[in-house]
């Protein structure tokens, strides 16, 4: 094909600009494997509230509002809500909460998980890897998300280690790539138990039934009407999630960090995109006398044009062929070094793949317009002037 | 007429008037010789007729079109299927190889014909270059890339082939076997052939040659 034979006769600069591009797709795949991590953690959260509405204490230095058995009721009461899940949430360790998947200790009843997770959607749905769920009234177990499991290097069997206490591993969770992966279940007596081990003010009178987090779960187009309905009934010093709020923050917050992470890689792949516009400025004047034979043969402007736009897309795309492979490898050796964080940081996707190649063959062929156009705008008779 | 050539003129900025004012006309089959200085106007000439370049004045119709006044992005399809180039030297595309080059106008048409490459090839084997098919032109003599170009010209079929100062840069006997081949090949297609050149010999094989002085054709 002539227009490969064209980029081969220049090789060393052909290999320079697609190197070029390579450098910009590596770093915007590089990013956008972050992004997608991101997106993941995102798109996993909007999964699992689309079915929940969350109740939150609204926290104070002062007093720490947990939520009581008579407050669980009344959110029970509102009609719309199907069940009521609880958590009693704590990090697991003091530095836990600024890992890539902060691990927490997630204390449940199993029976009332079991009831939300059959009332959640498919999506949101928690699946074990190995093991099993603890017998109702074990104690001192655990099922561990797959980012603990692998962080702390535990399988099933194994014991855990957490705020002084001693769990036995019985069952590990499939990865989801968000945020329960940083989760180790217990049973909710043990977590109250620890609760109340490091609370200097016991919470009100009701020791044995409180929760820090509450899950309403609803029909998800019903999620506004019932957080309204659940506001007016419940006493102040919540935090109320609708799933329609969460998901339209979750989308907000996703548009924002795509828009500056996958720009700052499209930065890059532009700054390759000039030096194809130059390599192609330079091809078209040492092939002037070329295009006057061309179009003295009869090609026509459009012919001229497309031949250039061609050589220069092609270039971008084998630039963005090697930036993407290069990237992957990239993204997969970052992996492998920070594994002990027990979840990737970057994800490699195939329309992160299909994405990189195919900007920088747009980009290729954007670059290639005004070159393509002075070639095409040549006069044919003083382009045969020449040499 | 096949060709008709009424008043050209070609003026250029600061006064130079490359043609001034050329009448010329050829009949189907025709082989005309344009002789003359260097710098009296014949490439101009040349230009105008094969619709690469326009006159500031004067009307030119080939093959009853007046070519004058067709729209410019016609013009690369009336060159494509009525007239075939051949220019003094390096005329060919030095990526392609002899076959390509010649099929290089093929590549242009539309639609494309499909036994494009069996045309080229026997275009090739007219000009006797078989066997240099596959070679690029760095690796033929200056007289086989003649040849090679007088394939390209052709393979359309033109109804006119132009030529200027084709054997230029050819040794005397090379350039006599090329204007012999020329000569027959147009001839056997019927096809009207206007020369530059600067051999009498040349002039005294066509059936008509004109003499360019200052931009005008001298009587
Ligand atoms: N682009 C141009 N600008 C100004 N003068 C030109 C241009 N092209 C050709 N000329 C002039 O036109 C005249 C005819 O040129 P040309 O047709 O090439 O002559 P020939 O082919 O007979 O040697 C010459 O005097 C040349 O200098
Ligand atoms: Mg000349």
């Amino acid at each position: 094909m002539e227009a490969l034979r064209n980029l081969r006769r220049r090789s060393v600069r052909t290999s320079l600009t697609v190197l070029g591009i390579a450098v910009g797709i590596l770093a915007f795949t590089v990013m956008g494997g972050m992004a997608e991590k991101i997106n993941m953690i995102i798109r996993g959260s909007e999964a699992y509230f689309a079915h929940r509405i969350a109740v939150r204490s609204a926290g104070g230095s002062v007093r720490l509002n947990f939520l009581q058995s008579d407050d669980i009721a009344t959110v029970r009461q509102v009609s719309g809500v199907q069940a009521v899940e609880t958590h009693i949430m704590l990090p697991m360790d003091e530095t836990a909460g600024f890992e890539l998947a902060p691990r927490s200790l997630v204390g449940i009843d199993l029976e009332n998980f079991q009831r939300a997770q059959a009332l959640a959607g498919q999506e949101a749905q928690l699946r074990l890897w190995q093991g099993n769920w603890w017998r109702p009234g074990d104690r001192e177990v655990a099922v561990l998300g797959s980012a603990v499991a692998r962080r702390m290097k535990l399988k099933v069997g194994d014991p855990l280690l957490a705020r002084g206490a001693r769990f036995r591993v019985v069952g590990i969770i499939e990865e989801t790539l968000s945020l329960p992966d940083g989760w180790a279940f217990i049973p909710q007596e043990d977590a109250r138990a620890l609760v109340l081990e490091v609370s200097s003010t016991v919470p009100g009178s009701d020791v044995p039934a409180f929760a820090t987090n509450a899950y309403a779960l609803v029909n998800p187009n019903e999620g506004d009407a019932v957080t309204d309905e659940i506001a007016t009934r419940l006493r102040r010093g919540f935090l109320l999630y609708s799933p329609q709020q969460l998901s339209k923050a979750a989308a907000q917050a996703s548009t924002l960090l795509n828009t500056a992470i996958l720009g700052s890689g499209a930065i890059a792949v532009i700054v390759g995109a000039l030096s194809i516009i130059n390599t192609m400025f330079i091809a078209v004047a040492e092939r002037t006398r070329e295009i006057g034979i061309k179009k003295a043969i009869g090609a026509s402007r459009w012919d001229v044009t497309r031949e250039f736009l061609f050589e220069s897309t092609l270039m971008a795309i084998a630039g963005g062929l090697v930036g993407v492979g290069l990237g992957t490898g990239v993204i997969y050796a970052i992996n492998w070094y920070t594994r002990d964080q027990g979840t990737p940081v970057f994800i490699m996707t195939p329309r992160l793949a299909i994405g990189g190649v195919l900007f920088a063959g747009v980009l290729g062929a954007l670059a290639g317009v005004l070159p393509a156009m002075r070639a095409a705008a040549l006069d044919p008779v003083e382009a045969l002037r020449e040499r | 007429m096949l060709l008709e050539a009424r008043g050209v003129t070609k003026h250029y900025p600061m006064g130079v008037k490359a043609l001034d004012g050329v009448d010329l006309s050829a009949a189907p089959g025709e082989i005309v010789g344009i002789m003359g200085r260097s710098g009296s106007g014949k490439s101009t000439l040349l230009h105008i007729l094969g619709c690469l370049d326009r006159p500031t004045a004067g009307s030119v119709w080939l093959d009853g079109v007046e070519v004058t006044a067709t729209a410019e992005a016609a013009l690369p399809a009336v060159r494509l299927r009525k007239v075939g180039f051949v220019f003094q030297a390096h005329n060919l595309v030095s990526t392609l190889t002899a076959l390509e080059n010649v099929a290089l106008p093929l590549r242009y048409l539309r639609p494309r014909p499909a036994d494009a490459m069996a045309k080229a090839r026997a275009a090739l084997a007219a000009v006797g270059l078989s066997d240099r098919m596959h070679h690029v032109p760095a690796q033929l003599s200056g007289g086989q890339q003649q040849r090679v170009a007088i394939a390209r010209a052709l393979v359309n079929g033109p109804a006119l082939v132009l030529a200027d100062e084709p054997t230029g840069a050819l040794d005397s006997q090379t350039a006599r076997e090329l204007l012999a081949l020329l000569r027959r090949l147009t001839a056997e297609r019927g096809q009207t052939f206007v020369i530059v050149t600067h051999d009498p010999m040349v002039g005294a094989a066509c059936d008509r040659v004109i003499t360019m002085v200052d931009g005008q054709v001298h009587p």
